[in-house]
């Protein structure tokens, strides 16, 4: 158990290193830089003098290794940097950001975990009109583009019939029920997809368990369908959709960009985009360290269920 | 609808946008009816600083509402007294302007206002490099007794009233506390403005939440107990935040407008910005065809200004023929009705140029206000004179800014706010500008841009258009349509308006209707 | 931008299945997949055909007609600059379908690449293989996305190649995993002992077995490939206009115009969603076929109730088991044949056979438990006085377990792994007789002492997997006995033990039919334990009953030539030193059934008349019976 942790120990470190590491570099190969952001907003023009001293302001003229070094430093310090921007510590900036992004994420996961087992689990059991008609919903979910989705809801749902905000997001500790409304578009965009996903991973694995020789053997034991569907079978395809439950959560955590767009949700995504048009160094490393974070959570999440789920694992 | 990046380019590619001067008099605003509760306004862009020193003229919004600048611009072009009672230019030359501050005004954190806290706000935004430092750098400022501030200026400037408002952002002075601790500028307000920014209830990026400033001097004119702004970049979802209720006042998008129409919504849209090409190459280093007037005016007459303007901007697009927007500055009546759509004509002087079957050209565009679509119509039409254009669609707007000013493009996509022309020289047309990327230079445009900035009144006016008709009979550009910003809001407010002399909304007047 | 990897996830689906198997029914046999793939080649060829056909430009603009919705002269309506929005599509869809080409192959290549590499090599490479794969799967996959394209704006190419190596790992993991379970298959072993070398057996033995899953992934990664696409165009990071249509910026435009034409976005969003459609079907066909597990229909419970009634039959009054004419089919094809025998109360019967006979499929007809789409389609089986043909699935569970019970070949796999051994038993116990959970406890202690485990709190609170094949079966045998039955089918319970755990799980039976005096149906191919358990046996070849005897006289004087074949290679019968006289030839499978015996082909008595038609069964006596024609000849050996 000791070796094991700190295995996982040294695996995240790494992961979170090259991570960081990784969009440093991305970052700093991509033409143009803050300074630049900054200044091209005089229409008459800069001199390089001011480009330099600005970048010297920046503490963005330093060779990148030593960038990365002090922000590598900082970091042991509980520190992200701060905006080059408007000098925000990065932190607080990006605190803010991650309720709603893990609201919309969290929400998608439970809703396409629960809808999507069950729409699987008709799907591998009913033959005929239910389970192609549950495949058909499936697939299309897949198909559909995500914003064309939103798009169609909002129009639907929030401005034809006013039922939900059309965007923006309310704090769930000021106000609840308006924190529920107004995820409830964004939650049921994302997880469209997600259900798909689900449902047919859940249909795939119970189809597999089915027609395993215990399911049979079950059976032969005189135990009834409910015990065997929702008891034993369940139980066992959980582990390949617990699998994909993890990946779809460290999925949405990009996945969430478009929607958020779409929805004007204050979240980490959109924060992503606007940082990496302005070449905001600080704020994109921010977000890759939280976005990797995630990863780990997730992957240690799902590492725990699979125990909890397959005894093996336990075991071994 | 594109997700605009909301960056400081933008800014950029508008220029600057820009009011009329009237002269100074009245008394400050009318005393507003009721008070509304909360009023969000969208906007699409957030903004990356709220340091007045740093902040872009996009940002202006975040700023007016904590910061009361000296001076007040109202809907309908003219400038009222805000921090300062009264204003004066001293001698003929445009040289030495003259504040006089209001007495017994305090900052929202308690701080008096005075002659050295405003100069001292100058010299920090003078230092601070942003997007309007130009207009202030190598100007001197002097408080000459505790209620007057006198600005002296190396060269002329008659534009010192207008770039003293609420537009340009460093009219709104910072409290002496707020300069004392620059850290802080970037997410908190220290103004003497109506509001001030409550920070407990701002998400960075996403909302940010004003409330009434307790110390303002004129209490009556706070109409709202809570303003939010509030940031949301995809058009679409803009227009919906309106048609949901969610929001009261916004930003528009020429690709709503229709739409917001049709919803009902108070449409506000004054003509901003020319949209058209910058024919740059005029020495004829790259292209060397341009370096003739004869084929840059070919290009003039080649286009069919009112087919575009009807197609792609509709409903928000005139054609124009000038570096300005119908009834703007330097506008010239006169000139309207010069280069008609006349392919003939246009063959014809290609012909004399000595280009009888045209030749290709390189052109650089972006997305930023449909340039990228204008260019595409453009090149279907002069394709029919044989200019064939190589269209690069910049996707990134910076990339775009750094090729179209590189010198490496003979002519590039322009959309372009209306300035003063004192303003608009030193960013279009003088040979350091960075629209002028090869460095034209003709004197004959120095010497009337040098008499215009010191005249005034109809003189100035005269000049102006001199100016204006002159880089038309150059062909220096091919001005194509002028269109407006549109601002929406809902029928529950009041004074949401805008006019050619005050083409962007003012939040100072938007009331509870009623 | 979900879409961008959120899309790819799909892929993962199939990870988990790494099971190689060969085209069982060809995609011809998937009419949705055909029509995808249809969809597919129609879009090529009509993309590739179309603009030399049609003689609209598709950057001809008009102005005056811009945004014109669906008109007779623009199908699709057309754009802002009035170009024509159909024409743009097609000739937008070979660059769209490079761009996703451009991804699906630095996937396929890297995914296959690595995955053969690492599953084939093993040790450091696979360590170090699969690590690289787990990093790039953690990476945020829209921070690199949106780098690689601040880096090479509006650049298509390096956004797909971005995507194809941040998605390789799902399918370098499912090649992982499969590539492993081929190495380990026989015949690489063999490859590798004839002298091949590794590119080669990787080139001609494992790459072969891995296209099923290979494509399956591809399609559905090339699915992901076009929403992520249609995702990156709509935040306006796609290829520009200028550089031609494409089906991104297609909707790019359409997104920017939604409020004033709300028409544009549906054919460009339509053709991303049809294709993505069919993509995502075809890869579900391609998978169906390859991996050969009918998702439709995989563990359907197909009872008795579509068989037809049997004609009722009076039977004797002490039997408690009377199988009569039955027919079994799998999918239209018959691999049972007219099988009757009886079993009497406390009576144990063997069924013996070669591998291929059909002793399991009716053995568990019995119970109603056979596999996916078969079923009886003719004969009875009586029960005690009821029928079981036709009876519902819900009649049946209540004579399973606790009437008939059944024992499995594999014991391992016919316990749950995820429950623990007493937790199983309790479950079954209580669904038999209502007790208390503690009662329950009580009874399945008592259980696991009948099966004679010494320590049975130790063995109850284990999970299969920590049992050995012997203490599996013995627990398997204690969830049989949880609900008392009268009759106990036991499927080849020994053949998958060591010899020494055979003994023990036959001395088990033996005492178990003494004690609670059973009926058993031993379904075995070993003689010797014919002969140690049985009272009578009934031989069956090429799914018929061809002999059937008390077990005595059947060793005795076998009246079937298979019979007697069998007998010869029993190694418990054959002098020490002598090899083993086997029967030349195979059990035929039910396609090859000859018309007239099943035996003949490999019958040393074989004559025409065998050959020509069906042969009966002879009664010889009321306990004997045989299916040859030549009974007679056979001599007692």
């Amino acid at each position: 158990m000791v070796k094991e942790t700190v295995r996982w120990l040294v695996s995240s470190l790494v992961l979170l290193f090259v991570v960081t590491a990784l969009t440093f570099v991305l970052v700093s190969l991509a033409p143009g830089d803050a300074a630049k952001a900054i200044l091209s907003g005089q229409s008459t023009g800069y001199t390089n003098q001011q480009y330099q001293q600005m970048r010297h302001l920046l503490g963005i003229d330093q060779p990148l290794p030593v960038q990365y070094w002090h922000w590598l430093d900082g970091l042991l310090h509980g520190s992200l940097g701060t905006d080059l921007f408007n000098g925000q510590p990065v932190v607080d900036a990006l605190a803010n950001r991650i309720v709603p992004s893990l609201s919309i994420i969290l929400g998608t996961v439970v809703v396409a975990g629960l809808v999507g087992v069950g729409l699987g689990i008709v799907s591998a059991r009913r033959a005929g009109v239910a389970g192609r008609i549950v495949d058909v919903i499936t697939l299309g979910g897949f198909a559909v583009p995500n914003f064309w989705l939103a798009l169609v809801l909002v129009e639907l749902l929030a401005v034809k019939v006013a039922l939900f905000p059309a965007g923006g997001y309310v704090s769930l500790a000021d106000d609840p029920a308006g924190w529920a409304r107004g995820i409830v578009l964004p939650v049921v965009t994302l997880s469209a997809g997600a259900i798909a996903l689900i449902a047919k991973q859940t249909r795939d694995a119970m189809a597999d368990v089915l027609s395993r020789e215990f399911v049979t053997m079950l059976r032969a034991r005189g135990l009834g369908t409910a015990s065997i569907v929702y008891r034993h079978a369940l139980r066992n395809a959980a582990i390949p959709v617990v699998t994909v439950l993890g990946l779809l959560l460290i999925n949405l955590l990009g996945g969430t960009v478009l929607i958020e767009a779409v929805f004007a949700v204050p979240g980490l995504g959109q924060e992503a985009v606007t940082a990496s048009g302005t070449h905001n160094l600080p704020v994109i490393e921010g977000i890759a360290f939280y976005f990797t974070v995630a990863v780990v959570v997730a992957n240690l999440l799902v590492d725990l269920s699979y125990r909890l789920l397959n005894p093996k694992a336990r075991a071994s | 609808m594109t997700v605009r990046r909301p960056i400081a380019v933008s800014a950029a590619l508008t220029g600057l946008l820009v009011i009329a001067a009237c002269s100074t008099g009245g008394t400050q605003g009318q005393a507003g009816g009721t008070v509304g509760n909360t009023l969000t306004v969208v906007t699409v862009a957030s903004p990356q600083s709220l340091d007045p020193g740093k902040a872009q003229q996009n940002d202006a919004w975040f700023d007016q509402l904590a910061y009361e600048p000296l001076i007040v611009r109202r809907s309908d072009g003219s400038l009222r007294p805000g921090l300062a009672t009264s204003w004066s230019y001293q001698g003929s030359d445009n040289k030495t302007f003259v504040l006089h501050l209001r007495p017994g005004v305090k900052f929202s954190d308690g701080s008096a206002l005075t002659a050295q806290a405003v100069v001292d706000d100058f010299g920090y935004v003078e230092k601070a490099h942003g997007q309007l430092a130009p207009f202030l750098v190598g100007d001197t400022f002097t408080a000459t007794d505790p209620h007057t501030v006198t600005i002296t200026a190396t060269d002329p400037n008659p534009n010192f009233p207008v770039l003293l408002t609420q537009d340009y952002i460093v009219g709104g002075i910072i409290s002496p506390k707020g300069l004392a601790s620059p850290g802080q500028l970037g997410t908190h307000t220290f103004g003497a403005g109506p509001y001030m920014l409550d920070t407990s209830r701002t998400v960075t990026g996403d909302h940010y939440t004003y409330v009434p400033n307790p110390n303002y001097f004129d209490p009556k004119s706070v109409h709202w107990h809570t303003v939010v702004l509030k940031v949301i970049t995809n058009a679409q979802s803009v227009l919906n935040a309106l048609r949901s209720g969610q929001a009261q006042v916004s930003v528009g998008d020429p690709s709503t407008v229709d739409a917001a129409h049709r919803d009902g919504l108070t449409v506000a849209s004054a003509p901003l910005l020319w949209n058209g090409v910058t024919l740059a190459d005029r020495g004829g280093t790259v292209a060397r065809p341009l370096a003739d007037v004869r084929v840059r005016q070919a290009l003039n007459y080649a286009t069919d200004r009112g087919v575009i303007s009807s197609a792609l901007f509709t409903g928000n697009g005139r054609p124009v023929n000038q570096v300005t927007v119908p009834g703007g500055y330097g506008y010239d009546p006169a000139m309207a009705r010069a280069y008609p759509f006349d392919p003939n004509k246009a063959r014809q002087l290609l012909t004399q140029a000595g280009y009888p079957n045209g030749f290709t050209m390189k052109l650089v565009t972006s997305e930023f206000q449909q340039m990228n679509l204008l260019a595409q119509a453009l090149g279907q039409q002069w394709k029919k004179i044989g200019v064939r254009l190589q269209i690069t669609d910049d996707a990134n707007p910076d990339q775009y800014v750094s090729d179209a000013f590189s010198g490496k493009f003979p002519a590039f996509s322009t959309a372009f706010g209306q300035l003063p022309l004192w303003m608009e020289g030193p960013a279009l047309f003088l040979p350091t500008a960075a629209y002028n990327p090869f460095h034209t230079n003709d004197p004959a445009l120095q010497s009337l841009y040098a008499r215009s900035s010191r005249a005034s009144g109809a003189t100035k006016t005269g000049l102006d258009r001199r100016i204006v008709d002159y880089l038309a009979q150059q062909a220096w550009f091919v001005p194509v349509v002028s269109t407006g910003l549109p601002y929406y809001a809902t029928t529950t407010v009041a004074g949401v308006a805008t006019s050619v002399n005050a083409p962007l909304l003012s939040l100072y007047e938007v009331r509870p209707a009623g | 931008m979900s879409v961008v990897v959120t899309a790819a996830a799909p892929d993962v689906a199939a990870a988990t299945v790494p099971t190689p198997r060969r085209h069982r029914r060809g995609l011809r046999h998937k009419p949705l997949g055909l029509v995808a793939a249809g969809y597919l080649v129609a879009l090529v060829a009509a993309s590739l055909v179309a603009p030399r056909l049609v003689s609209i430009d598709p950057e001809a603009q008009d102005l005056s007609h811009a945004l014109s919705g669906p008109t007779a002269a623009h199908w699709l309506g057309t754009d802002r600059l009035g170009r024509d929005v159909l024409i743009r599509l097609l000739v937008g869809t070979p660059g769209t379908l490079v761009d996703i080409a451009e991804a699906v192959a630095v996937f396929t290549v890297l995914g296959v690449g690595l995955g053969v590499l690492a599953g084939f090599l093993g040790r450091w490479t696979d360590r170090t293989i699969s690590r690289f794969g787990d990093l790039v799967l953690a990476l945020p996959g829209i921070i690199v996305l949106l780098m690689v394209l601040a880096v090479f704006p509006g650049n298509d190419l390096a956004a797909m190649i971005a995507l194809g190596v941040l998605s390789c790992p799902v399918l370098l993991r499912v090649v992982r995993a499969v590539t492993i379970a081929t190495r380990n298959e026989l015949f690489v072993r063999a490859a590798r002992l004839s002298g091949l070398t590794t590119t080669q057996i990787i080139r001609r033995h494992v790459l072969p077995w891995l296209a099923g899953p290979i494509s399956v992934q591809v399609s559905l990664f090339a699915a992901a490939a076009v929403l992520a696409q249609a995702g990156l165009s709509f935040l306006g990071l796609a290829r520009p206009e200028t550089a031609g249509p494409s089906w991104g910026n297609m909707i790019s435009e359409a997104s920017d115009v939604i409020s004033t034409d709300a028409w544009l976005l549906v054919p460009t969003g339509g053709i991303v969603a049809i294709t993505v459609l069919a993509l995502g079907l075809l890869g579900d066909a391609v998978r169906d076929v390859t991996v050969g597990r009918s998702t439709r229909g995989a563990g359907r419970w197909v009872g008795l109730s579509e068989a037809p009634r049997p004609p009722a039959e009076a039977t004797q009054d002490r039997t408690l088991l009377s199988v009569r004419g039955l027919t079994i089919g799998f999918s239209g094809s018959t691999v049972v044949r007219d099988v009757g025998f009886d079993v009497h109360a406390g009576e144990t019967l063997g069924i013996v056979g070669e591998s291929g006979c059909g002793k399991t499929v009716t053995a568990r007809s019995l119970l109603g438990l056979l596999p996916g789409d078969g079923g009886v389609t003719a004969g009875s089986i009586r029960f005690d006085g009821t029928e079981l043909v036709g009876l519902d699935d819900r009649g049946l569970a209540r004579l399973r377990g606790s009437r008939i019970a059944f024992v499995a070949q594999d014991a391992m796999n016919s316990l749950d792994p995820t429950f623990r051994v007493g937790s199983q038993l309790v479950e079954v116990i209580r669904r038999h007789q209502k007790t208390s959970k503690q009662d329950g406890r009580k009874r399945a202690r008592e259980l696991l002492e009948l099966v004679q485990f010494p320590e049975p709190d130790q063995v109850a609170r284990r999970y299969p997997h920590e049992l050995s094949g012997g203490m599996a079966q013995r627990v398997a045998i204690a969830l049989a006995l949880a609900g008392e039955p009268d009759l106990l089918i036991a499927d080849e319970p020994t053949t998958a033990l060591d010899v020494t755990v055979q003994a023990e799980i036959l001395t088990l039976l033996r005492g178990l039919r003494t004690r609670l005096g059973m009926a058993i149906i031993l379904v075995t191919h070993d003689w010797g334990v014919l002969a140690d358990l049985c009272d009578r046996a009934v031989v069956m070849y090429a799914g018929e009953v061809v002999e059937q005897a008390g077990i005595e006289e059947l060793y005795r004087a076998p009246r079937h030539p298979y019979t007697a074949g069998l007998l010869a290679a029993n190694p418990h019968r054959a002098p020490v030193g002598d090899a083993l006289p086997a029967i030349a030839g195979t059990v035929p499978p039910p396609s090859a059934w000859p018309a007239g015996c099943h035996f003949a082909p490999r019958c040393p008595y074989a004559t025409t008349e065998c050959r020509a038609e069906p042969v009966a069964l002879t009664v010889l006596s009321p306990d004997r019976s045989t299916r040859c024609l030549h009974a007679d000849q056979l001599v007692v050996p």
